[in-house]
């Protein structure tokens, strides 16, 4: 169910300090342009409309 | 990202059998609206666009997730059969009655039933939202995004529902202050500021504004940006 309903997009970067918890919960977020989207279908974060996106940033090293 | 971190990501992404899809977020634009300062660090956006969590992946709860999952589509708009490509154009555009009257005239073997179930799931999702935000004092919310709401919700009868909850805001003289405070954090969140001495700006514009909307949304709004601020100055 999880599997199915929750689309994990990662987003690549660099960056390292402390993460900020809760800040944001609640707003909207802003138009979303990711480029190069892979082992998916969509080629847009419009293509997740409707969907609960799980977006985790992280970094190849 | 820059290519050469494309070249260097691509074998780690294959060297470690990630399966899930993955984007670049070119220059860092998204991470910087976020304010993530660390990773790994995760964010989970619900079926409306709006942040219900965030934090270090490893402490996000299964159940957490579940919760966010009820109203969502269950299939998504990429694996919908062609015959509805129609209908999921216009709920991307945001004209969620006329994808609702569209996907009834589908029929079954083009999953119909299926979709406008899931539509009117999503519609759900969305009124039961804006009428969180009216009464968490998110009025800007309210007229923005429910105004939109309203607007693609033509011929269906929650549009008269929403159409109120944005008129509860225009009509109370309180909330005008407050929308004007949220409009004025959003467009210094909007600037995105790297220097310094614009940084420091903003947060003596931002601890104005929290202190003059003690009270309000507009002070927490305030608060949330400030902190992510002041940690770019700790950087």
């Amino acid at each position: 169910m999880i599997q199915r309903r929750l689309l994990a997009v990662t987003a690549l970067l660099a960056g390292l300090a402390l993460p900020a918890a809760s800040q944001g919960v609640g707003s909207r977020i802003p138009d979303i342009a990711l480029e190069g989207y892979s082992q998916t279908e969509a080629k847009s974060f419009e293509d997740f409309y409707g969907r609960a996106v799980l977006i985790e940033f992280f970094a190849y090293w | 990202m820059t290519d050469e971190s494309a070249s260097l990501t691509e074998p780690w992404i294959a060297k470690h059998e990630a399966a899930y899809p993955y984007a670049y977020d070119k220059g860092g634009k998204l991470k910087r609206w976020f304010g993530v300062s660390g990773i790994p660090h995760a964010v989970l956006v619900d079926a409306t666009g709006t942040v219900v969590w965030r934090g270090h992946p490893a402490t996000l709860r299964e159940s957490e997730i579940e919760e966010h999952l009820a109203g969502t589509l269950a299939r998504p708009l990429y694996e919908w059969p062609a015959a509805a490509k129609g209908v999921a154009k216009r709920l991307t555009k945001g004209d969620l009655g006329g994808a609702l009257e569209d996907a009834r005239a589908l029929s079954e073997d083009d999953g119909g039933p299926a979709i406008a179930a899931q539509i009117q799931g999503l519609i759900d999702g969305r009124v039961a939202k804006v009428e969180g935000w009216l009464s968490a004092g998110n009025f800007l919310d309210v007229l923005e995004a429910g105004g939109d709401l309203a607007k693609g919700l033509g011929g269906h009868e929650a549009q008269a529902k929403v159409q109120g909850l944005v008129a509860q805001v225009e009509a109370n003289k309180d909330a005008k202050s407050v929308v004007d405070a949220q409009k004025r954090i959003r467009k210094l969140r909007a600037k995105d500021p790297s220097k310094r001495k614009d940084i420091e700006r903003q947060v003596e514009d931002l601890e104005k504004i929290r202190d003059e909307m003690r009270g309000t949304y507009a002070a927490e709004e305030a608060g949330a940006y400030l902190e992510q601020l002041r940690e770019k100055l700790m950087r």
